[in-house]
């Protein structure tokens, strides 16, 4: 299968503080692939500098082949990347309709503003309804969709994922993880899953990756990862 | 278009404060002179300009001052430099105009590139820094006369003589300031119809999340940060010419950011006729108090800041704007 993002030697961290020491990561098209871990293992700050919204100090990001190591957010996001930031970090002022278009504020994104749009009503009915509400009184579960719907309005064409199942009831949680099988189904997306709940990881994704300390101390298939109940698997996933 | 009806009415409240201007020029209303609308349009003009930046981002800026500042000190060299081009009068303005926004345009480009990479408490802490080694250079340099200042109205008066002197430093000065605001009226009203708009509102809620909107948010700070500085260029090199010199510890008062973000706040940022409520209510207090009991004037700062704060934290107009729906779209 061909990679469409691949991560090699990825260090960074925050100020002197290194948090990832040499990540390698590959997602297949249209693949979903999961990075676990617990708390303070490196996750967000993978996808963060993955993203570009933190500089990588080593090691090379590439998107269908072409190096972004150095390249800031906003020019990632017009090559069809973008990130559902963990905590949702929506406009809370802002309205639905508002936090949508402002998705689709680069050019790009613009053009096909109608289009995203009916797209994303289709995947949140719920969100139609809210569509004069402010984003800030919306229920948790609303909230996060409100996230991914935004984030579905830049039409990337691989989505990283940061903990959206962070604060939502278990049954909101898997009404949400669902979509990620909606996603793939309609729109072929390759998503880059972080979670810290396994349950869902496992289910939704065919490839895991456990980072620890900010390295990557596990991977494979779904399959050979979860039988295979090593003693690290049982200490940081509890299967 | 947003908030056109709000800013129609704030374009209609300028052009009141501008015939008040002119109807008092014959006999004052009042306490209402020429003097006492000009001055309460200096705080108007400083708010609208200041609103760009502080209240479209969110960002403080401590260091305004320092674009009034250099603003005064543009016009003041070009009025002395005149004589020696042979510049006529008007031509000696003009020049200081120009040399205003080139002056302001590059200062906000040097400070807004490496300060606005910081978020915070952190820019403006790193703006007062810049204010004050900026004051320091001058001074140490000896630039422009260093802490002695130079003259303005001196110079001025014998470039073009005593009548058109008053002309100029009366009325000539009043209409470059009046045309600031509306500049920055214009402006804050065409930025928030347009993406900029859209950006920097994003900026202002969360800027991590605008990143990854697609929004180049340096680019956009940094535009918002010139923008209010060329037009505090402006408002200081206006007010220059009714000035008898420009020196350093007037002229980098940090005083003014002060007064800035407290009309700004009073009024309410990130609206159209907050600046307009903060600077009539703060200058016009301003005024009248240092008129009845001079000296005093400096303690309606602390009263006012503490009554914001506890009564209405978004200001006059945000504090308003919750209030009624009806009232919204008039004033947002």
């Amino acid at each position: 299968m061909s990679r469409v993002l691949e991560v090699k030697g990825l260090e960074s961290g925050y100020g002197k503080i290194q948090v990832l020491w040499g990540v390698n990561l590959a997602l297949p098209k249209g693949g979903v692939v999961a990075v676990l871990g617990s708390n303070g293992a490196g996750k967000t700050t993978l996808l963060k500098t993955i993203m570009g919204l933190i500089r990588p100090w080593k090691g090379s990001i590439s998107l269908y082949g072409k190096d972004v190591t150095r390249l800031p957010a906003h020019v990632k996001v017009n090559l069809g990347i973008n990130m559902v930031p963990e905590g949702r970090r929506l406009f809370p002022d802002l309205t639905v309709r508002e936090n949508l278009e402002m998705g689709a504020y680069t050019k790009r994104a613009a053009e096909k503003k109608d289009d995203s749009l009916e797209l994303v009503f289709n995947l949140f009915p719920r969100l139609k309804e809210r569509i004069n509400q402010r984003a800030g009184s919306l229920s948790g579960g609303e909230q996060q969709m409100l996230a991914v719907a935004r984030a579905l309005m830049t039409r990337p064409s691989v989505l990283l994922l940061d903990e959206p199942s962070q604060g939502l009831a278990p049954k909101v949680a898997w009404e949400l993880a669902d979509t990620v099988d909606k996603l793939r189904g309609e729109t072929g997306m390759t998503i880059l899953l972080v979670e810290q709940n396994v349950a869902i990881a496992v289910e939704k994704a065919e490839y895991l990756y456990v980072l620890e300390q900010g390295r990557i101390i596990l991977e494979g298939p779904k399959e050979e990862v979860v039988t295979k109940k090593s003693d690290v698997i049982k200490a940081y996933l509890g299967l | 278009m947003m908030g056109y009806r709000a800013f129609l009415l704030t374009v209609f409240t300028l052009l009141i404060l501008v015939a008040l201007r002119f109807i008092t020029e014959a006999e004052p209303i009042g306490f209402i002179t020429p003097q006492f609308v000009t001055f309460v349009m200096f705080y108007v003009a400083l708010g609208l300009a200041f609103n760009i930046f502080i209240g479209m981002t969110g960002y403080v800026d401590f260091g305004y001052v320092a674009f009034m500042a250099l603003g005064s000190y543009a016009m003041a060299s070009a009025i002395n430099r005149a004589s020696s081009l042979s510049l006529p009068g008007y031509g000696a303005i003009i020049l200081g105009l120009v040399e205003t926004i080139v002056l302001t345009f590059i200062l906000a480009l040097i400070v807004g590139g490496i300060a606005l990479r910081l978020r915070g408490a952190y820019f403006a802490i790193a703006t007062i820094s810049v204010n004050e080694g900026l004051r320091f250079l001058v001074d140490g340099l000896d630039i422009w006369g260093g802490s002695a200042g130079i003259y303005v109205s001196g110079p001025l008066i014998r470039l073009v003589g005593h009548e058109a002197y008053s002309f100029i430093a009366l009325i000539v000065s009043d209409l470059l300031l009046y045309a600031t605001a509306f500049i920055a009226l214009i402006i804050t009203f065409v930025y928030l119809n347009s993406r900029i708009g859209y950006a920097l509102k994003a900026i202002r809620e969360d800027e991590d999340a605008a990143k990854v909107m697609g929004v180049n948010t340096t680019f956009y700070k940094v535009l918002a940060f010139s923008t209010s500085g060329i037009l505090g260029g402006l408002i200081g090199a206006s007010w220059a010419l009714k000035l008898a010199a420009v020196y350093p510890p007037e002229a980098f008062n940090i005083f003014y950011t002060v007064e800035a973000i407290v009309i700004v706040m009073l009024g309410g940022a990130g609206t159209f006729l907050g600046p307009i409520v903060g600077g009539a209510v703060y200058g016009g207090l301003k005024y009248v108090l240092s008129g009845y009991i001079p000296g005093y004037q400096l303690l309606i700062f602390a009263p006012i800041l503490i009554a914001i704060i506890v009564m209405v934290p978004q200001g006059v107009i945000g504090f308003l704007r919750e209030r009624s729906e009806r009232l919204r779209e008039f004033i947002a």
